[in-house]
């Protein structure tokens, strides 16, 4: 079957993607929705024109599709850049990171019914801590691309996820009630390699910009190396 | 625990059965992932069976059968979305469009508010994700619905239950009181 993935460029889209390869899905094309407002819903948004570097380096055709994030208008720009991709690939259904929002799952599921496509969420309602394992020991290279909750302050910025933000996070987890996986909005994150791309993102120059309790890793400079 | 997905998407699995299966865990009760394709292959004690739900698009399993499974066992049996869809509908249900998915309202019967399954929850939200649902046989009690249909079901003198909505989805306490009436 051919699918589209939702690419934001954090890790939970492309390890769904990495998912519906090994388990024999072709990816036809990658999907990014280009929100103007930071406080969106729906759509991840720290470094998201970078979503271009990563489907060059893995050789899937990104479509790309710009909204002004206005809540749930920005569903019409969603489901614009579904019809199109689904007639331009011929796609059979779309695959998105979601792991626990109903939110964002249902608003994707209801606009692939009336698009006649299958919805796919690999990683949906997933043991958070094997997930986080996994994507490491699988081979992915994820930096914290943006933090929105206490006690995330600059220094989480840039950070790889690892075995030490494992232990880190594992610490705050309990006290502050944070999702492992940044579920809960609390952590965004960037995705520099995953085992499917034919080239490696490196991040030439960034910014850390941090203010009122939030911030997000600003990449001014990135390229591809093989 | 029964996938009913279709064997094309494999990764379904993943979406459908296990986050039932690791509720069931978290009770430290051992849990088997069998497809309903391969039903023969099934050589453990069964104290009870889970049928999974699948994805919206899925239309495989509706015309599987489940009937070999369920005269095979008298254990308690819990059918969820489409696994509802097939226990009611091998009963003489007749499958309907009933086309619901998000958040819904879901409120007890009578019937519900005494059964030893949802008694004491009498209005709750379900996460709906279906395209039908079937009509509701004699032989079956409506124990919760929603606006549009019934939503929780059980079959007159069994511990065999049908939940349209996904209880996985913030609502695992209905797993959870499934696994304790399979304890008992």
């Amino acid at each position: 079957m051919k699918f589209g993935v939702l690419l934001s460029g954090g890790k939970d889209s492309l390890y769904a993607t990495w998912k519906i390869m090994q388990t024999g899905g072709e990816i036809a094309c990658f999907i990014t929705i280009n929100s103007q407002n930071a406080e969106s819903y729906m759509f991840h948004t720290p470094n998201i024109s970078l979503t271009r570097l990563q489907a060059k380096a893995s050789g899937i055709t990104l479509l790309e599709e710009k909204t002004q994030g206005v809540e749930e208008e920005e569903l019409d720009d969603l489901n614009n850049a579904i019809t199109r991709a689904a007639k331009e690939f011929h796609l059979d259904g779309i695959v998105t990171g979601a792991i626990q929002s109903v939110y964002q799952a249902s608003r994707i599921e209801r606009i692939c019914h009336q698009e006649g496509l299958w919805c796919i969420s690999p990683l949906w309602l997933c043991d958070q801590e094997s997930y986080i394992r996994s994507l490491i020991s699988d081979g992915f290279e994820v930096i914290i691309a943006g933090v929105y909750a206490d006690p995330f302050d600059a220094s989480w910025l840039g950070t790889w996820i690892d075995n030490s933000f494992i232990d880190r996070i594992s610490k705050i987890s309990g006290k502050y009630q944070i999702s492992l996986a940044g579920e809960g909005g609390e952590y965004e994150s960037f995705v520099c390699y995953a085992p499917f791309f034919k080239q490696r993102i490196i991040i030439k120059d960034a910014d850390k910009i941090f203010e009122h309790g939030a911030g997000y890793y600003h990449v001014k400079e990135a390229g591809l190396i093989s | 625990m029964l996938d009913i997905s279709n064997p094309v998407v494999p990764v379904l699995c993943d979406e459908f059965v296990s986050p039932v299966a690791r509720i069931i865990e978290q009770k430290g009760i051992s849990v088997k992932k069998i497809h309903i394709s391969d039903l023969i292959q099934i050589k453990h004690k069964v104290t009870g069976i889970i049928i999974c739900g699948t994805a919206l698009a899925d239309s495989w399993y509706k015309d599987k059968r489940i009937e070999p499974l369920v005269s095979r066992y008298n254990v308690p049996i819990l059918g969820i979305c489409a696994g509802m869809q097939m226990l009611l509908s091998e009963s003489g249900g007749v499958v309907i469009q009933s086309l619901e998915i998000g958040m819904i309202p879901v409120t007890l019967s009578c019937d519900g508010k005494e059964d030893i399954l949802t008694k004491g929850k009498d209005e709750f939200s379900g996460y709906a994700l279906h395209q039908y649902a079937t009509t509701i046989p004699e032989t079956w009690t409506v124990l919760a619905h929603s606006k549009n249909t019934a939503q929780i079901v059980r079959y007159s003198d069994k511990f065999w239950y049908g939940v349209l909505f996904h209880p996985e989805v913030r609502n695992e306490w209905i797993i959870e009181r499934f696994v304790d009436i399979t304890i008992k």
